[in-house]
């Protein structure tokens, strides 16, 4: 009983702090980028920020896949050994350009469009674009018809296609829905950074930024600005969230 | 004769309403009261008030979770007050073996009861996990000794 | 096979339908032929068919009331009891095949209006209504003078409905099989052929069956529609074809589906053998033979032919379209990836998807042998004298 109080009044201290004193790590070593400052819990999201990120190729290492494994174990994914039908919200790509013969190794995930194909053709309304231009899945209202992963360019979505055991409580999964990358959604609310981020810089890549398009000051905005940054399938016009180097 | 025939009717009704206090009684002393009632386990820490009252939360706490789910997903809002997942945290215990679908857990031991089907727990987690390193879920404790308490703003 | 044996072995596929609903829901998608690259496979193409050729086999209910032509008013009634029916068993097969069949309830009260998908919901829901209102007018004697009205507006909602199904691939951007505005025009024809071979199909079988007298001049009338239908069919898959091999980016696409390169062999295949040859040119050359006029066995074989036909169409349609890998890092070779970019995917169907695609066809022609035994959706006879008092038999 003593130690649920201390901890009690430890929590009521961290949540109010983390109000008050925006911007503060809340927990040690659990946010190491530090972005923007988390909003307050009960306010919506806003049109004011747009979170996007900025990958180096030539930073991402061939054969690391830290971005990878990393996501899967936040967001539960678990392999049936059924490559086929598993789970896939994040994948490691190599390329070889067929003129240059220049190769590149980079991640693909969600692009988080500004103009989401998966949204436009969604019947439902589940496949939705956040204010803050998160592209999301509501699965409660997802009836698995699967017509987003027709739509989308970039095979960035998967289905559930088997029983969802023990999904994280923070990462709610189920079978018969439509499922992809969510920016690590719950950590983007608390002013944290997504899973494949951390993984990443904690590989010491360091080939994945993640932050606010919208704020010049940004470490995103001010790399895209010096360096330039590029959309895949740019003639699709779809205003990525995701942007790529070295492609 | 006439009487012989009243009075056989007579005991016949008697046979069968006594037969029938017999057996209405033995469904009572067959079981406890949990088979009439659904027996609700207590949440983890008595000393603490649910979100809204009793009776509240047992007619309307749908309507709440609906409303919270809908906020959540869709514009970010992370309040805890009527979150599903803070549900769970305050009246199922970390690595309960009791899952959904059994009596003995939270939820399932009244819609069980009241045969009501949810599909929440197709895609929710059922029990507080065990090894979460996000701060929001680390804590073990729930977050209302008093309704006053922060974050339920509104 | 009495009408009750009829019933019964529909409903024993109904019932293998169900089965396998239950087996693919209760498991998981994992245990269909479906993967994440091919994400709608045999169900779809069965469930599409249907749907499409719903649409058509309202043909000749348009044409005696839109276009009055007197021969084929008591053809129409039919022609209305097939559409719904059809559109029955395709509805059924898709919403089985749904990840979540348990949210229907969603799916018709959540739309999103931006989504041709959600339109189509209302498209279906809008047929059921105007071909029902239809059918009623045309056989209450007291309604009867409006149902030239109903005709012209189930006319123009079955055009709407088909738009609505070809556009879903048509606004695909991101696939080169897709992405072509023409695939709603497509759709609307090869419904006509599709339609028609099922309604002359069911209409020679009931009438055999029931002993009913079926005359000539209608059958052929049909039969040559029908024709027009096929090669109007074969002619949007010329123009189709033309229009990619024209742009350099589709070529690769072209490559896979004609030539059956890059593992599209067997897309290539079900395209030139079940498609164009059985699918289209041996029926027209059943069709259009000369001294086949009258052979009803010759019209019997050359529908069932276009029925495959559509069906292969469909798959090439669907599951080629999918199996093409997607261009997304255009100029670029794949070198490694786990999840198949720049690869052929390999489809096979299982079992449980072709049962639940056959046991839609059976919902559908349960659907029909019910309303022709209950309603009078098929008038007494229909021989030459019947259909046309001034016909000379030539």
């Amino acid at each position: 009983m003593i130690e649920k109080t201390i901890n009690f009044s430890r929590r009521i201290f961290v949540e109010k702090t983390a109000t008050a004193v925006a911007g503060l790590s809340i927990a040690p070593g659990v946010f190491l980028n530090q972005v923007a400052q988390a909003k307050p819990a009960d306010q919506a999201v806003t049109s004011d920020v747009r979170w996007g990120m900025l990958i180096d190729t030539n930073k991402c290492a061939t054969g690391c896949t830290a971005c990878v494994s990393a996501c899967n174990e936040e967001n539960g994914i678990q392999s049936h050994n059924r490559p086929a039908t598993d789970q896939v919200w994040i994948r490691k790509v190599k390329l070889r350009d067929k003129q240059t013969g220049h190769v590149t190794s980079l991640p693909m995930m969600c692009q988080h469009c500004e103009h989401p194909p998966c949204v436009d053709v969604c019947p439902t309304g589940a496949s939705m674009k956040r204010e803050d231009g998160i592209v999301l899945v509501d699965k409660h209202i997802c009836i698995g018809c699967r017509y987003c992963m027709m739509a989308c360019p970039y095979k960035a979505r998967s289905f559930a296609h088997e029983t969802v055991t023990d999904p994280k409580e923070y990462a709610p999964r189920g079978k018969g829905t439509v499922e992809a990358c969510t920016l690590c959604v719950h950590r983007v609310d608390e002013g944290g950074t997504p899973a494949c981020v951390e993984a990443c810089n904690a590989a010491e890549h360091g080939a994945m930024i993640f932050g606010d398009l919208k704020d010049p000051n940004s470490e995103i905005s001010k790399e895209l600005e010096k360096h330039g940054g590029k959309q895949i399938r740019a003639d699709l016009n779809l205003n990525t969230g995701v942007r790529y180097q070295g492609i | 004769m006439l009487q012989l025939k009243q009075l056989m009717h007579k005991s016949l009704l008697m046979v069968i309403g006594s037969a029938l206090l017999a057996l209405s009684t033995a469904v009572y002393a067959d079981g406890d009261k949990a088979s009439f009632m659904p027996d609700i386990p207590e949440p983890k820490d008595e000393s603490l008030k649910c979100v809204q009252p009793e009776d509240e939360m047992k007619k309307n706490h749908m309507e709440y979770i609906l409303h919270q789910r809908d906020k959540t997903l869709r514009e970010g809002v992370r309040t805890k007050q009527y979150s599903l997942k803070e549900c769970i945290n305050c009246h199922v215990e970390k690595n309960s073996t009791a899952r959904f679908g059994d009596d003995k857990h939270f939820c399932s031991s009244c819609h069980n009861y009241a045969g009501v089907t949810i599909d929440c727990f197709q895609c929710h987690a059922d029990r507080p996990s065990s090894n979460n390193k996000h701060s929001q879920s680390t804590s073990s404790f729930p977050h209302y000794a008093d309704n006053s308490v922060e974050g339920a703003s509104k | 096979m009495g009408y009750l044996g009829l019933l019964a072995f529909l409903g024993a596929f109904v019932l293998a339908a169900l089965g396998s609903t239950y087996y693919m829901e209760h498991n998981g998608h994992w245990v269909t032929g479906m993967n994440n690259q091919i994400v709608w496979g045999m169900p779809h193409v069965f469930a599409v068919f249907l749907i499409v050729a719903a649409s058509g086999a309202l043909n000749v209910a348009s044409i005696s009331s839109v276009f009055n032509q007197k021969i084929y008013k008591p053809l129409a009634p039919l022609s209305t009891l097939l559409a719904l029916s059809l559109l029955i068993g395709g509805l059924m097969i898709l919403v089985l095949d749904l990840g979540r069949p348990d949210r229907l309830i969603v799916a018709m009260t959540k739309y999103n209006f931006k989504s041709i998908f959600a339109w189509n919901m209302i498209l279906y829901n809008g047929f059921f209504v105007i071909v029902g209102v239809y059918a009623w007018f045309m056989l209450d004697h007291t309604m009867k003078k409006y149902s030239r009205y109903a005709g012209f507006a189930a006319f123009i909602w079955r055009l709407a409905l088909t738009t609505g199904t070809g556009s879903i691939f048509g606004f695909l951007v991101a696939r080169p099989g897709y992405d072509m505005a023409m695939m709603a025009p497509m759709f609307i024809i090869m419904s006509f052929s599709f339609g028609l071979a099922i309604y002359l199909l069911v209409l020679m079988a009931s009438y055999n069956w029931t002993q009913r007298p079926l005359g000539d001049v209608v059958v052929n009338r049909l039969r040559k529609l029908l024709g027009v239908f096929v090669a109007a069919v074969l002619y949007f898959v010329i123009v189709y074809h033309l229009t990619n091999l024209y742009a350099t980016e589709h070529h690769g696409f072209e490559a896979f589906m004609l030539l059956g390169d890059n593992g599209g062999s067997k897309y290539s295949s079900i395209f030139w053998v079940g498609q164009i040859l059985l699918g289209s040119l041996i029926p027209l050359a059943m069709i259009y033979a000369p001294g086949v006029a009258n052979c009803r066995k010759t019209l019997a074989t050359a529908c069932v032919l276009i029925i495959i036909g559509g069906l292969a169409q469909m798959y090439t349609i669907i599951i080629g379209g999918q199996a093409y890998p997607m261009e997304i890092f255009p100029g670029m070779e794949v070198l490694e990836t786990t999840f198949a970019d720049g690869a052929t995917t390999i489809y096979s169907a299982s079992l449980p998807e072709i049962l639940l695609g056959l046991g839609g066809i059976a919902m559908s022609l349960i659907v029909v042998a019910l309303g022709i035994k209950v309603l009078g959706f098929l008038p007494q006879s229909l021989d030459d004298a019947t259909v046309d008092p001034h016909h000379k038999a030539d």
